[in-house]
């Protein structure tokens, strides 16, 4: 009964999202305000609409209402709680119920905010917004319904898919939608900007921090996906260049190439036409990798079922490209620059570098993605890109702008100095040098590692030295002491020592994953019963296998027990115990891993396989160091986003604007 | 602005580089799948049979040596676990209706010949199975899984597709049904 | 002379910095041990993770828990066992099973085109770029190079703009 309450909210919804697009563009057109009122009211009354319809869904989940087919394919009897209330988001039908759900809470908040003196651009903020929420909700009631009630209603359901059965589950998914829909409003920004040719950066100072907001969302959700990635499956890794993980990470790479280069826009009145490109491309990204997600036209690890979403992807994407081009072509002129570049080897060139490694790299994931779907429609053999190919490729690219990252602070804006540039990297340069020794001396031979740990060194004392400086110019100064001033330093700008804290995040991840990837060990050992094999500094030991009691009640548990000792002096670092988890009824098994070691050096094993009773058993086992610097640095990228975007004070911005001399040149 | 319209020149073309890269994955990834519907004729294909596995056969044969006959087009692999509920009532199926004009032939998907063969044995499997190679067939049948099942009729149009593992009435009735024909 | 200017403030800052360099550094620095008792698998690992997981697309073999990987581990095992060199295995897989096994897709034919296409993106992006910042370059002004005093404006002028900065936010 709430289920079929949520399925006509749900269409409600849908009917509201057209009215609300057709509303706005009335008003636009007449120029008539209560037109636009009425469409920004009905887009705001799609998110309670949507909301009745995921509590319909989750009311058939709690009550294990098996007459949904929904709930029969995601929970069973025997479901707990709270996988119950994650398995809204366990499959693709519900999943993109709940896609719409936080799509329509982005439309509500934006629909919420003041709306002064860019109240021109409602209406087509509207109309945008509530287009593509129409076609999320239309496609997801043509070709996923997840409300369809099957005739022959079964006593028990399947059950949630085992790899979903994870705390990361929780988050992951939810913070993926809200990366990728949450990128939708500033769409919105600027396509309403585009068509009421307001060439100013009113599009750019409304939608930057919503931006900002769908960038750390889609960060936070690689980086979780990650994690659930490493627990779950089994492999010691964490990304895998699969088709689903690039999905996020090409968005997510060129919304920071955007976020970098409208800095020069704000600063400097630069690069008009190239945020407005890289804005749409974004969400043009996002697109495609939302249609990679759901629509299974890339087979991979999410086992997300292929449906007849395809098409109409695709339809959405040629529409989105299309009018983004249209209007980007036919606007190209009015957007020109206010300003000149005095110089290359300045702020503005470093950026324009960095802005144009970004989108290579993306373009590198994006060709790496589909380059299997082209060569089957072409000649028919099936390649597969794995992993060599994108650490060849694009790898490279994405250490150039770890190194980009610790010197482009150092630039100032219009013109810079090479020597002055190189005299402030003195420090830097001489402690990566020193690590560099200290590593060769501890025995590290491979000269790659070496390169990148110096180049992470030399952009993390840089960033940290950014603090350092400001610091030390506001003691002097000031005469604050020396907390006041960092506190203040941070306050008075905190988009830019936000935006540091984000680099030093991403220097800790890509430590970490220089750590696993050039030092990490791992091997597949038979061994009998008490007996032992070493890998690395670590000696392990097989104590036994035995039944034990499952997580979930649908599934049967075999562990086994490793005692893990140091190889060099026998004392003891930990018994793991790594299990397999068989689910009789998905006919599935999956294989849990345990973890030892230290925070510098994880210690990964597998139960692999055993025979005679175990008797002898297989196991795999991953030395993963400095892996964990990788989750430390997630935290820290998210703190820097916090810094970021709390307003600890009120907008400063019309300050550095005023501040901006004014250069009256001519554009030849 | 000479530079003003190389630089858009230059833009307009990146930009469509980047769109005719998306929109041609996207085509191709949504082309609607030629899978052989009920109704239409079976793709042809070859095999290789498995040497034990010939069942008076030749050792390459392709669907179309086979006309004239009631073909059930089995596919599985020997790591299925689903594909054992079905491969008793193939092999009996097999026997009652082999002179009557019936041929099955298991088509082994992703799978390697010494666990193939141990299966086979393990169900004593006496009709015709050989190697999907290279994927060709099942691509060309754009199976989702296995097991799958495609029945053939004498005349080399597909009668029958079931995606799940077969039960012993289903073999019987259909292929009864196919035979009578 | 700027030294100087550093070394006050920073007498109670550079503690803090020393421990952050720790941090990095100690993280940084251990041995990895490459002792290991002689393993039989190491081969079949070593061919394993040049193969694809037929089951999970994009996972190599190696790396894969499944059933399905563990019996096309142990088809690697023993096909290495009479004798095959890992070279001789690795293109049984890819006849049987297609390019499509193999983690690396070759380096030739109409693959190149998958390798050399990032390439090209990239120069097309700079070649973009270059025309870009030559359009909004205004012609540059005569300077005087290699005279230090310029420099040292520069590097003045950063230290100047944190401090304007600071007076600014003041007021």
């Amino acid at each position: 009964m709430l289920t079929d309450v949520g399925q006509i909210a749900y269409f409600l919804a849908f009917v509201l999202s057209l009215y609300g697009a057709g509303a706005s563009l009335i008003g636009a057109h007449r120029n008539d305000d209560r037109f636009v009122q009425s469409g920004r009211i009905a887009a705001m009354l799609t998110f309670p609409l949507v909301f009745v319809a995921c509590l319909g869904l989750w009311y058939a989940l709690l009550t294990a209402d098996f007459g949904v087919t929904y709930v029969a394919e995601v929970s069973s009897l025997s479901t707990p709680l709270l996988f119950r209330i994650t398995a809204l988001w366990g499959s693709q039908d519900g999943s993109m119920l709940f896609w719409c759900l936080i799509m329509a809470a982005f439309i509500f908040a934006a629909m919420l905010r003041m709306w002064r003196e860019d109240k021109s651009l409602l209406p087509y903020v509207t109309a945008s917004m509530t287009l593509v929420l129409a076609f999320f909700i239309g496609a997801n009631l043509i070709a996923a319904n997840p409300f369809v009630r099957s005739a022959f209603p079964p006593q028990d359901g399947r059950g949630l898919d085992p790899l979903l059965r994870h705390p990361g589950m929780i988050f992951h998914p939810p913070m993926l939608y809200a990366g990728f829909t949450g990128l939708l409003v500033p769409f919105a920004f600027c396509i309403a900007s585009l068509i009421t040719r307001r060439t100013d950066n009113l599009w750019l100072r409304a939608s930057r921090r919503w931006m900002l907001v769908g960038w750390v969302f889609l960060g936070a959700g690689i980086i979780l996906g990650g994690r659930w990635a490493h627990d779950v499956l089994g492999w010691g890794g964490y990304w895998g260049w699969d088709p689903v993980e690039n999905g996020p990470l090409i968005p997510w790479l060129i919304g920071t190439a955007f976020l970098h280069s409208a800095m020069i826009q704000e600063k400097r009145g630069m690069f008009k036409n190239w945020n407005v490109f890289l804005m749409l491309l974004t969400f043009s990204s996002v697109i495609w990798g939302t249609a990679v997600v759901r629509s299974g036209v890339l087979t991979s690890v999410h086992a997300f079922a292929q449906s007849d979403l395809g098409p109409m992807f695709l339809g959405l994407i040629i529409v989105v490209l299309g009018v983004s081009l249209y209007l980007w072509l036919s606007r190209l002129d009015t957007l020109h620059s206010e300003n000149t570049l005095d110089a290359a080897f300045s702020r503005e060139g470093i950026f324009m570098l960095q802005n144009v490694i970004f989108l290579s790299t993306a373009l590198t994931i994006f060709i790496g993605t589909v380059f299997p779907i082209i060569t089957e429609a072409v000649n028919g053999t099936k390649i597969t890109v794995g992993p060599p190919f994108f650490n060849e490729v694009a790898v490279p690219q994405m250490v150039v702008l770890v190194f980009l990252m610790g010197i482009a602070p150092l630039l100032a804006w219009r013109k810079s100095s090479v020597k002055a540039v190189s005299r402030m990297s003195a420090i830097p340069a001489a402690i990566s040098f020193l690590v560099v020794v200290v590593l060769i001396a501890t025995g590290t031979k491979q000269v790659i590692p070496l390169i990148l740990f110096a180049l992470c060194t030399y952009t993390f004392v840089q960033t940290v030295m950014e603090y350092f400086r400001g610091v030390v110019a506001r003691v002097r100064t000031i005469g604050e002491n020396v907390p006041t001033a960092l506190w203040h330093l941070v306050q008075r700008n905190q988009q830019r020592y936000g935006g540091y804290l984000v680099h030093l995040g991403v220097v800790l991840i890509a430590i970490g994953a220089t750590g696993k990837g050039f030092y990490g060990l791992d091997t597949l050992r038979n061994v009998n019963l008490n007996d032992s094999f070493t890998l690395g500094n670590y000696r392990f030991t097989y104590r036994g296998i035995q039944m034990v009691p499952c997580g979930f009640s649908d599934c049967q548990t075999v562990q086994a027990a490793v005692l893990v000792t140091s190889a060099t002096d026998g004392h003891v670092i930990g018994g793991v115990y790594p299990h397999r988890d068989y689910y009789p009824s998905q006919q599935q098994t999956s294989t849990i891993a345990d973890t030892t070691g230290s925070f510098n050096e994880e210690v990964y094993v597998i139960l692999g396989d055993w025979v005679n009773d175990g008797a002898t058993a297989t196991f795999q086992v991953y030395i993963n160091p400095l892996i964990n610097w990788i989750w430390v640095g997630g935290v820290v990228l998210i703190l820097g986003f916090l810094v970021a975007f709390w307003r600890l004070e009120p907008e400063t911005e019309t300050r550095s604007v005023k501040s901006m001399r004014v250069i009256g040149v001519p554009s030849p | 602005m000479k530079h003003r319209r190389l630089f858009i020149a230059l833009a307009v073309a990146a930009a469509a580089f980047v769109v005719v890269l998306f929109v041609a994955a996207l085509v191709v990834a949504s082309l609607p799948g030629d899978r052989p519907v009920v109704g239409s004729a079976a793709p042809d294909f070859k095999i290789t049979l498995y040497k034990d596995y010939r069942a008076n056969l030749p050792a390459n044969i392709s669907l179309s040596d086979l006309r004239g006959k009631v073909v059930v087009i089995n596919f599985w692999a020997s790591w299925c676990v689903e594909c054992r509920k079905e491969s008793d009532a193939l092999e009996a199926a097999w026997l009652k209706y082999n002179k009557r004009g019936l041929v099955i032939l298991g088509v082994d998907y992703l799978d390697n010949q010494a666990p193939a063969y141990q299966y086979l044995h393990s169900y004593n499997t006496t009709y015709p199975n050989g190697i999907d190679l290279q994927e060709r067939i099942s691509r060309e049948y754009r199976i989702t899984g296995v097991p799958e099942t495609f029945f053939i009729d004498r005349q080399g149009v597909v009668r029958k597709t079931v995606i799940q593992a077969l039960t012993p009435q289903e073999i019987d009735t259909t292929v009864e049904s196919l035979l009578n024909e | 002379m700027r030294s100087i200017r550093f070394t006050r403030p920073g007498s109670m800052i550079s503690p803090l910095l020393l421990v952050l360099l720790f941090a990095l550094m100690t993280g940084m620095v251990y041995s990895p041990a490459r002792a290991q008792t002689p393993n039989p698998n190491d081969q079949v690992y070593s061919v394993a993770k040049q193969l694809n997981c037929p089951t999970c697309a994009g996972r190599n073999l190696a790396d894969c828990p499944t059933d399905t990987c563990m019996q096309w581990k142990k088809e690697i095992q023993d096909q290495l066992q009479q004798g095959k060199t890992p070279q001789q295995v690795i293109s049984y897989f890819k006849a049987r099973f297609g390019p499509g096994v193999l983690q690396e897709p070759p380096k030739q034919g109409a693959i190149l085109i998958l390798w050399l296409l990032p390439v090209f993106g990239l120069l097309a992006l700079t070649l973009g770029a270059v025309v870009f910042l030559k359009r909004v370059s205004r012609p540059a002004p005569i300077r005087v190079t290699g005279s230090s005093s310029i420099h040292d404006t520069n590097n003045d002028s950063y230290v100047q703009r944190l401090e304007d900065e600071v007076r600014e936010s003041r007021e």
